[in-house]
C-alpha cells in the first residue's frame, strides 16, 4: 500500500513540477512569444509559458502589487524599469547566460533588476515620394513648416522622442524645442495615430523608428517610405524583462530569464519584434535597410526617471504655448 | 415607496459603487483631491466647458430646421434624417477622425488652417452629436397632438404664443433630454479633441487618461473623475427641474417651405459625405495608394486565424453583445417600470463617467477577487449601456397608455399577463430595436475591452483588430474595420425597419 501512495505521491509531484506555469506579460507586439516561443521551450525545460498582451507594464504591475499574477514582465524601458525597481515591482536576478550579451553598454541595471534583451533606435521616417531631399539633422528638420509630426510626451514614442532631443542637446533642450516648434505639424496622442496621419499624407516626415523600414519594404513598396537618423547622433532604447516581485519565485521563470539571451529567442526578437538583438546572432535580409546611427546619444534610466515628469510637463508647456 | 422600486435602483448603484470603492479605498489619496485644484485644472474645465458649451449650442441651432422637417413630413428624406441617430452611437470616432483629417486637408479648409484648432473640434462635435438634437426635437414637435394646436388656433392665440406658450414647453423636457446627452459626449470627448484639436486642448477626460496610462497616478486620475462627475451630476440635476409631459399624439403633417426642404437636404449630404469618407477610407491601401478589397479574402483564412483569431473573436463578440443587449433591455424595463424620483438622477449621473476608468476599476476585482474577466466584461458594458438604453426606451415604457394597463388590471391580469399579452405584442419590435441599438454599441465598443486588456483570454473583435494594426497588418487591419463597420450599419438599418414598421402597424 505504502508504495502504492509513495508512487502516486511521486506522479503527482511529477505532473505538477512538469505543468509549472509561467505567466509573462508584454505589449501586444510581442505575442509572437505564444505562438513561436512557448512549445519550444516547454519541450526543453517542461515549463509552460502564457503569455498576456499588457500595453502600460508598470501600471498593471502597480495594480497587481499585492497580489501579483505576473511571473516575468518583457518590453520594460530604462525609464519604466527604473520605475518598477523604485516601486518595489521586480526582483534581481542575473541570468545563467548574461554572458551572451555582446556589449557592456547594453546593461540596463547593474543589480540586474532587469535584462536586456534587444535594442532599436529612434529615427525620422519620411515620404520620399513627397520630400525628395530630405533633411539631415534636427536643425535642417527645425528649418521647414509645419512639416513633422511629433508624438505626445505622455505616449512611450513622444517620451522616447524628448529624451532623444535631451540626450542630444543637454541643457539646450528647451531652446531647440522651441526653434522645432514651427516645423511641428500637430503633436498626436500616441504612433498609431502619427503613422495613420503620416500615411494619409498630412505630413511628410514623423518621429518614428528606424526599424519601421523593415516592414516598410516587407510590403514591396520599394521607395515610398523611408527612415534617416539626423547626424546629430541616434538614440538607442532597449527593451528589457525582469522577474516580478513575489513571494515565491518560480524555477521556471528564472528558466525563461535565461532563456531569452539564448539564440532561438534572440534570432526571433529580429524577425517579429523588428528590434536588433541584444546578442550576436544572425540579422534577417531585410535589416540592411534599418539606417544604423553612426553615433549614439544616450541617457541613464535613472537621471530619466527622476526628472521624467518635470521634463514631460516643461515640454507640454512649451508645445502649448 | 416600496421595497422592490427601490431596490433595483440600489442594485445599480452598488454595481457601480463597489468597484469604484474598492480601487479608491486601494489608491486614492485625501490630498490629492485637495492638489488637483490649481491653474492647470481650473483652465482644463474651463475649456471642457467652453467646447462643450459651444458646441451642443450649434448642434442645437444646426437642427432645427430639419427637425421641423422631420416632425411636419412622413418620407424618404424624413426617414434618412431619422436614421441619422446612428453616428453618434454606432459610427466610430476612430472613423469620423480619419473622415475630417481628410476633409480638413482638402484646399478649402486647409487654408483657413481648421485642422488641429477649436473649430476642428466644435465641426466634428456637432457632425458627431447633432443627429441627438435631430431626433429629440423631431420627434418631440412629431409627438404635440394636433388637435391640442388645433383647439389652441380656434382660441384665437398667434402663431408666435403658439410656439412660445404651446409648442416650446410641451417639448422642453426634449429639448433639456438632447441639450443633456450632447453637453456630456462633448465634456467627455476624447478622441476628437486628441486627434483633431492637438495638444493645445484638454479636456477632463483627456487627463484623466493621460494622467492613468501616462504618469500611472491612479490617485490622481480619481480626484479628476471625481470632479468631473460631480460637474456632470450638477448638469443633470438642473435638467430634471424640468417637468415632463406625458401628453403623446399624433402630430401633423403638412407641406415645408422651399428653403426648409433645401437646408433638410444640405444638411443630410453633409453628414452623409463623412460616413462615407470613413467607409471608404477602410478600404484604402496607402501603400499602393488605391482602394482595395484583397485583404477581405484573408480574413477567414485559416493562417490568419492561428495568429490573429477573427473568428474565435467575432463569435465572443456576438455572444457578449448578446448576453449584455438582454440583460441591458431587461434591466432598462424592469427600471422604467420600477421608476421612482431619483432613477434619473441615478441613471444619468452614471452617464459622464469614464469608460477607461471604470475599466481598470474592474480590472482590479479580478485582481484581488479572481472575478472572471468576461464576467467583468459583461458588467463594465451593462453598467455603460444602461443610461443609453434607458434614454431610448424611456417614452415608450413611461408612456405606454396607462388606460389599457389600468383595463387589464380590473380584468385581473396579473404583472406576468399584462407584460405578455399586452406590452410585449404592442412592443415587441421596439424591444427588437434597441436590442439591437445596444447590440451595435457593445459589438462595436473598444475604450472598455483595450483597458482591461481581455485580449488573450476572450478575444473580442475589436481587440483582435488592434492586435492586427499592432504587428503592422495594416490592410487586414483596414478590412476587419470595414466588416465591424458593414455589421454595425446593417444591424442598425434593421432596427430602423422594425421601428418604422412598428410606428406603421400603430
Amino acid at each position: 500500500m505504502k508504495k502504492i501512495f509513495a508512487f502516486i505521491f511521486v506522479l503527482v509531484a511529477m505532473t505538477a513540477y512538469g505543468n509549472e506555469v509561467v505567466t509573462v506579460y508584454g505589449p501586444e507586439s510581442m505575442k509572437w512569444i505564444q505562438r513561436d516561443i512557448a512549445s519550444k521551450f516547454k519541450e526543453e525545460t517542461g515549463v509552460e509559458i502564457k503569455f498576456v498582451s499588457i500595453n502600460g507594464l508598470v501600471p498593471r504591475m502597480k495594480l497587481e502589487k499585492n497580489n501579483p499574477r505576473a511571473d516575468v514582465v518583457l518590453g520594460l524601458t530604462p525609464s519604466s524599469a527604473e520605475m518598477a525597481k523604485n516601486e518595489g515591482l521586480t526582483a534581481k536576478y542575473r541570468p545563467k547566460s548574461y554572458k551572451n550579451i555582446s556589449k557592456e553598454e547594453f546593461i540596463m541595471d547593474e543589480e540586474w533588476y532587469v535584462t536586456p534583451f534587444d535594442y532599436g533606435a529612434l529615427a525620422i521616417n519620411y515620404d520620399a515620394q513627397m520630400l525628395k531631399n530630405p533633411p539631415k539633422s534636427f536643425e535642417e528638420i527645425s528649418k521647414m513648416k509645419k512639416q513633422f509630426l511629433v508624438e505626445d510626451p505622455r505616449s512611450f514614442t513622444g517620451q522616447e522622442f524628448m529624451l532623444w532631443t535631451i540626450a542630444v542637446y543637454g541643457d539646450q533642450w528647451k531652446e531647440f524645442w522651441k526653434n522645432l516648434k514651427p516645423s511641428i505639424l500637430t503633436v498626436t496622442p500616441s504612433w498609431d495615430e502619427a503613422f495613420a496621419k503620416f500615411t494619409a499624407k498630412e505630413a511628410p516626415m514623423m518621429a518614428g523608428y528606424a526599424s519601421s523600414s523593415v516592414y516598410f519594404y516587407q510590403d514591396g513598396n520599394q521607395n515610398k517610405y523611408k527612415s534617416f537618423i539626423p547626424e546629430e547622433g541616434g538614440y538607442v532604447y532597449l527593451e528589457g524583462a525582469a522577474l516580478v516581485s513575489k513571494k515565491k519565485i518560480k524555477k521556471g521563470s528564472k528558466k525563461f530569464m535565461d532563456y531569452i539571451l539564448e539564440k532561438d529567442f534572440q534570432e526571433l526578437t529580429a524577425k517579429k519584434n523588428y528590434m536588433f538583438p541584444v546578442t550576436n546572432v544572425k540579422l534577417p535580409e531585410e535589416y540592411k535597410y534599418v539606417p544604423v546611427p553612426k553615433k549614439v546619444v544616450t541617457i541613464s534610466g535613472k537621471d530619466a526617471v527622476a526628472n521624467l515628469e518635470t521634463w514631460k510637463k516643461e515640454l507640454i508647456d512649451i508645445l502649448k504655448d | 415607496m416600496k421595497k422592490g422600486k427601490l431596490s433595483l435602483n440600489l442594485f445599480y448603484m452598488t454595481l457601480w459603487g463597489i468597484p469604484i470603492f474598492i480601487f479608491a479605498r486601494d489608491f486614492f489619496r485625501l490630498e490629492d483631491l485637495t492638489e488637483i485644484f490649481n491653474a492647470s485644472t481650473y483652465k482644463t474645465v474651463a475649456f471642457s466647458f467652453k467646447q462643450a458649451s459651444i458646441s451642443v449650442i450649434l448642434s442645437f441651432i444646426l437642427s432645427i430646421v430639419p427637425s421641423y422637417y422631420i416632425a411636419y413630413r412622413r418620407d424618404r428624406i424624413s426617414r434618412l434624417l431619422e436614421s441619422l441617430i446612428f453616428i453618434p452611437f454606432f459610427f466610430p470616432v476612430i472613423s469620423t477622425i480619419v473622415a475630417f483629417s481628410i476633409i480638413f486637408n482638402l484646399g478649402f479648409f486647409k487654408e483657413f488652417q481648421v485642422l488641429y484648432s477649436l473649430k476642428a473640434i466644435i465641426i466634428a462635435n456637432v457632425f458627431y452629436n447633432a443627429p441627438i438634437f435631430l431626433k429629440y426635437l423631431g420627434e418631440g414637435m412629431k409627438s404635440i397632438p394636433k388637435e391640442v394646436l388645433e383647439a389652441a388656433r380656434l382660441e384665437g392665440i398667434s402663431e408666435k404664443d403658439l410656439f412660445f406658450k404651446i409648442k416650446l414647453p410641451l417639448i422642453m423636457p426634449q429639448i433639456f433630454r438632447a441639450f443633456f446627452m450632447v453637453f456630456v459626449y462633448c465634456f467627455t470627448s476624447f478622441a476628437i479633441i486628441l486627434s483633431l484639436g492637438g495638444i493645445n486642448y484638454s479636456t477632463l477626460e483627456v487627463e484623466i487618461a493621460t494622467t492613468l496610462m501616462g504618469s500611472f497616478d491612479f490617485s490622481k486620475a480619481f480626484a479628476l473623475g471625481m470632479v468631473q462627475f460631480g460637474i456632470l451630476t450638477i448638469v443633470n440635476s438642473l435638467g430634471q427641474r424640468i417637468e415632463g409631459y406625458e401628453l403623446k399624439g399624433e402630430g401633423d403633417v403638412k407641406k415645408v417651405s422651399f428653403f426648409t426642404k433645401a437646408y433638410s437636404i444640405i444638411y443630410l449630404i453633409c453628414e452623409y459625405a463623412v460616413v462615407f469618407i470613413g467607409l471608404v477610407f477602410a478600404f484604402f491601401n496607402f501603400y499602393t495608394g488605391k482602394i482595395s478589397f484583397k485583404a477581405f479574402s484573408t480574413l477567414f483564412s485559416v493562417e490568419l486565424n492561428e495568429y490573429y483569431p477573427v473568428v474565435k473573436g467575432l463569435i465572443n463578440s456576438l455572444f457578449l453583445s448578446g448576453i449584455v443587449s438582454a440583460l441591458t433591455l431587461i434591466f432598462t424595463y424592469l427600471i422604467l417600470k420600477n421608476y421612482t424620483k431619483f432613477t434619473n438622477y441615478i441613471i444619468f449621473s452614471t452617464f459622464g463617467f469614464s469608460s477607461a476608468f471604470l475599466a481598470i476599476t474592474l480590472v482590479y476585482m479580478n485582481i484581488i477577487w479572481n472575478i472572471p474577466l468576461w464576467i467583468l466584461l459583461v458588467i463594465g458594458y451593462f453598467l455603460t449601456s444602461i443610461p443609453v438604453a434607458y434614454s431610448f426606451m424611456y417614452q415608450y415604457i413611461r408612456e405606454f397608455p396607462k388606460d389599457i394597463l389600468e383595463a387589464a388590471k380590473i380584468d385581473g391580469a396579473g404583472k406576468r399577463d399584462i407584460f405578455f399579452l399586452i406590452e410585449f405584442p404592442i412592443l415587441k419590435n421596439i424591444f427588437i430595436s434597441i436590442f439591437l441599438q445596444i447590440f451595435a454599441i457593445v459589438f462595436g465598443e473598444f475604450t472598455i475591452t483595450y483597458t482591461m486588456q481581455v485580449g488573450d483570454i476572450f478575444p473580442v473583435v475589436s481587440l483582435v483588430n488592434y492586435s492586427i494594426a499592432s504587428d503592422k497588418r495594416f490592410l487586414e487591419s483596414s478590412a476587419l474595420s470595414a466588416l465591424n463597420l458593414i455589421i454595425i450599419i446593417s444591424l442598425f438599418i434593421l432596427s430602423q425597419y422594425l421601428r418604422d414598421r412598428e410606428w406603421k402597424n400603430s
